[in-house]
């Protein structure tokens, strides 16, 4: 096949330009600095690295992919609310070389598919040469528009941290070609159902484009086409489940953010770089509308705007529909070369010099990616400041067991991120209360909430919250709740107002940056209550919660959240109410409870000397944790766990949900019926 | 029809737009000398559209310098202000060179310098030089070289010192040249410059500063001129006018295809 394809003059130059582009792309990313072992940083992507070294060093030898990370946000299911393909390959690929090497390949394989991607689909699309492979040049301009660093898919947002977007991005462009010859054909069903697995393991947004395209099919011979749509996306689904099942379960608790972006220019959406390569297709729309292909991407196109429009309405974040739409409209215009074609002779010229006109126009139109990347993949130990942050990290390491609060402020990017401190997992194992997946985290309200008291320069990025000014004396309360013992602080404004306050004791001076030790924090992630808790019977904990931690004078009194009480729990908690306002602090009179726990990644080991009484654990709550020596685990506020124990010995351990455990099994279902249609396939290709 | 508006579009949208934060420090420097102390007023406004970070200023007066207040943030439209004091001790009156350099960062803490150079009068009336400099501007990325032309206005030939003040980001080579320049001649002097940390693209304002004594006065002349760093582009080691003669080879091999009926019909819609 590859002799034959070698012999095809045509493909020979495909293949070479793909080539070029590679080597384009290459120029860019330079492979000193892709193979250079060290830690990606800048934007989000560094502070994705903790989470890839969690799967290889901890879920994966448990034969897991997603678990629970005490790192950041006091404890997250991690891979409960993100895409763990990326993160898989960096995993699987960091057995054989260095993980840091294994991150920054796969965090520009987005980058890298997608031009091949956009040929591949072009090809089986039927377009003929050189359309797929001009697609693929056009590709060039989507992926270095500057218009935005957000929105997904080009190398600006790659570079802020976006890979796994990137990632399914490319992919959705082949499933668009594979779809619709599989549709014409009635062929191929495993392998669509398999890029819908792929693309939604890699980005939730990705997906929904996969159900965008699906759709387009139910306008011409919907009952045929109907069936096929069902077998293949019914099978993705069946791959998907053992992923997708616990996503939707763990739902509740998540951190919902969804808005309209604001759109300061039209120049974010369409510019310059792309602007002949749309105007090219708009042309060519009007045009070849007659072409059922052409009609497959103004479908597309129109969908990606309509739900730009309705997206904050139906929860989905509207701007990561833009894309799609900017990357159809950078490469339809290359169909357009099929009119030229008649009595055309020597066309294999053509890609070359389209390969070139484009490359120059890029490069021209391209300012800050290429410093951009050499900031990201030189990574943080070449930074001129990475001797301050390494020495902050080794203090850390060596100094304590509670969790670290670092104050926020513009001045981190220095150190190679403003979110540089989300890496305090990694670089000095110690846990911190920010993170990178904030959404993927019931607790984020509450830790921004933190920040926001005892940062000058505080992010406050969930604006369904409402949040504090620089308070250190309600911040204090809120560290000892929290189990922080070490504060890191930047600002000169933090560094004045800390000295009014004896509780902070200064540790060490690094550079700039100052250690404190919070004096009067006990230490200890597990602690006995001193006050009765009480069960709160409400629908949205969310609201009750968030105000009662705002609040100081019911800051010792806790609250259980249950949707409806049973007897059990009735006699088990002295006070129910509906409302914060009823809430009554009851004390526990006189004996001392001593506590004692250890707490690993997925699990608590308590000892208490009281039986009964109950006991904080200031980590999040989640149901997958289950316990021995407990009746159950309680939600309590603001976000933990809260036991009752039943015995001296009390051990958490975070498990399968049944969720997992249905979507396992559905997939297992889903991989057999897969190699039966394989097979069967394989046997009637055999008969004729 | 049809082939004739796609090749108009092809054509028609070649816009560019580029969209940058930056930072701008309008200076102001006011000096005064009273007995032998020369009192140095600076007032240093962010006109850019995002904050200076680390904001600082330096004074050098002749071998001495001065780092004045630090200000962590300066944000836009904020105001610098900064004071020092020097004790003067010339033996001759004159009019000598004062330079300030403000240095700052930006987001990302990669530090700047923007300079400033004037004359303070001492013991004597504010006078112009009688050398007359014209320095223009020099473009490149590694290693450059910048003329400086000097014209001696006066009827006498005068020895003359002079040295370039350039921000960190760049070095020079010389440290001082001397010079005798005839009278009512002129004289040239190259500076030998390289890049150290300037970003691609940057430009920065230099300063000759000209000292000689005539008639027991000290004088000055400063002479600003412009150095540019620019990085060739290139494309797989090709610049970009090796790039647009393979495709005007490629191109021209094509069209030729057409016209001259050679080659393999390959049509394909």
């Amino acid at each position: 096949m590859l002799r034959r394809l070698l012999q095809d003059k045509r493909t020979l130059v495909d293949i070479v330009i793909l080539l070029f582009i590679w080597a384009f792309l290459l120029s860019f990313f330079r492979p000193d600095l892709l193979l250079l072992k060290t830690t990606i940083n800048g934007g989000d992507t560094g502070s994705h690295f903790p989470c890839a070294a969690h799967l290889k060093e901890v879920l994966l030898p448990r034969a897991k992919i997603m678990g629970w990370m005490q790192g950041n946000y006091a404890g997250f299911p991690l891979f409960y609310h993100y895409f763990p393909f990326p993160f898989l390959l960096m995993a699987f690929l960091g057995f054989i070389i260095p993980l840091e090497v294994a991150f920054k390949l796969i965090s520009v394989l987005g980058v890298f598919l997608l031009p091949a991607c956009v040929y591949v689909a072009f090809r089986a699309l039927r377009y003929e040469f050189p359309a797929p492979i001009f697609a693929a040049t056009f590709s060039l301009a989507f992926l270095f528009n500057q218009g935005n660093s957000m929105w997904g898919g080009n190398i600006p947002s790659t570079l802020a941290g976006e890979f796994c977007y990137s990632i399914g991005f490319a992919l959705v462009f082949l499933f668009m070609g594979t779809l619709y010859r599989g549709v014409e054909e009635k062929k191929h069903h495993v392998l669509n159902a398999f890029l819908i697995f792929l693309i939604g393991f890699s980005h939730a947004y990705t997906l929904i484009f996969c159900w965008i395209l699906g759709s387009f099919f139910f306008f011409s011979d919907w009952r045929r086409n109907l069936r096929y749509l069902l077998e293949v996306y019914g099978l993705g689904f069946l791959f998907l489940a053992f992923w997708i099942l616990p996503v939707v379960a763990n739902l509740p608790y998540t951190t919902s953010f969804v808005f309209r972006w604001t759109i300061h220019s039209l120049l974010e959406v369409f510019p310059a770089v792309l602007l002949p390569f749309m105007a090219l297709s708009l042309c060519t729309f009007f045009v070849n509308l007659r072409d059922r292909r052409t009609l497959y991407f103004l479908y597309a196109v129109l969908a990606c705007v309509f739900v730009y429009l309705v997206g904050p309405r139906i929860g989905v974040l509207d701007i990561r529909f833009v894309p799609f739409f900017q990357l159809m409209l950078a490469v339809f215009g290359a169909t357009a070369v099929m009119l030229f074609l008649k009595d055309i002779k020597l066309t294999i010229l053509l890609p070359v010099i389209a390969f070139f006109a484009v490359a120059l126009w890029v490069d021209l139109n391209t300012t800050y990616i290429r410093s951009w990347i050499d900031w990201n993949y030189s990574g943080y130990e070449r930074k001129s400041t990475w001797p301050v942050f390494s020495g902050i990290n080794e203090y850390l390491r060596h100094h304590g067991q509670g969790r670290v609060e670092w104050e926020h402020t513009p001045l981190d990017e220095s150190l190679g991120s403003i979110r540089s401190s989300e890496t305090l997992p990694y670089f000095a194992r110690r846990q911190t209360l920010e993170g990178i997946h904030m959404l993927g985290s019931q607790t984020a309200p509450f830790v921004f909430y933190i920040e926001s008291e005892t940062s000058y320069q505080a992010c406050n990025p969930i604006p369904d919250y409402y949040y504090s000014t620089l308070d250190l004396r309600r911040g204090i309360d809120h560290f000892k709740l929290f189990n922080v013992s070490h504060f890191v602080v930047r600002s000169e404004q933090v560094k004045d107002e800390i000295q009014k306050f004896p509780q902070f004791r200064l540790e060490k001076s690094v550079g700039e940056y100052q250690i404190y030790l919070l004096l009067t924090n006990e230490d200890r992630y597990v602690a006995p209550l001193a006050n009765r808790p009480v069960l709160f019977l409400t629908d949205d904990w969310r609201d009750v919660s968030y105000r009662w931690f705002t609040q100081e004078k019911l800051k010792d009194t806790f609250l259980v959240f249950m949707r409806r009480a049973g007897r059990a729990d009735a006699e088990r908690f002295g006070q129910a109410v509906s409302r914060l306002e009823d809430v009554k602090t009851v004390p526990y009179g006189g004996k001392e409870v001593r506590v004692k726990s250890t707490l690993e990644e997925e699990a608590i080991d308590i000892e208490t000397s009281e039986i009964g009484h109950p006991l904080l654990i200031r980590v999040s709550y989640h149901p997958n944790w289950r316990v021995k020596g407990a009746d159950r685990v309680y939600f309590v506020s603001p976000s933990f766990m809260l036991v009752f124990p039943k015995e001296h010995r009390v051990r958490l351990t975070f498990e399968r949900g049944l969720a997992e455990k249905a979507g396992g099994a559905l997939s297992g279902f889903g991989v057999l019926l897969a190699l039966a249609v394989v097979l069967r396939s394989r046997k009637r290709r055999a008969e004729t | 029809m049809k082939r004739t508006v796609f090749l108009f579009l092809a054509v028609i949208l070649l816009a560019q737009a580029g969209f940058a934060s930056y930072i701008s420090l309008q200076t102001t420097v006011k000096s005064r000398v009273e007995g032998n102390t020369l009192t140095v007023l600076i007032s240093s406004v962010n006109k850019g559209d995002e904050p200076a970070h680390s904001v600082q200023a330096e004074v050098r007066l002749g071998k001495r310098t001065a780092m004045l207040s630090k200000v962590q943030e300066l944000r836009v439209n904020g105001t610098y202000q900064a004071r020092t004091t020097f004790p003067l001790a010339y033996k001759v009156p004159g009019e000598y060179p004062l330079v300030v350099v403000m240095h700052y960062a930006d987001a990302n803490l990669y530090p700047f310098s923007a300079l400033n150079c004037q004359t303070f009068a001492f013991r004597s009336e504010s006078r112009i030089s009688d050398l007359f400099g014209k320095m223009g501007s020099a473009t490149f990325w590694e290693k450059g070289r910048i003329r400086l032309s000097l014209k001696n206005m006066s009827g006498d030939a005068v020895q003359a010192s002079t040295y370039l003040v350039v921000p960190r980001e760049i070095s020079v080579a010389q440290q001082r040249v001397d010079m005798l320049i005839p009278a009512h001649a002129g004289s040239r002097a190259d500076f030998e410059l390289e890049n150290f940390s300037a970003l691609n693209g940057s430009s920065y304002q230099v300063f000759a500063v000209t000292e000689h004594e005539s008639g027991g006065i000290h004088q000055t002349a400063i002479t600003p001129g412009m150095v540019r760093l620019a990085q060739a582009r290139e494309l797989f080691g090709l610049s970009y006018p090796a790039i647009l003669m393979i495709m005007a080879a490629l191109a021209l091999i094509f069209f030729a295809a057409q016209f001259l009926g050679k080659g393999k019909k390959k049509a394909g819609a």
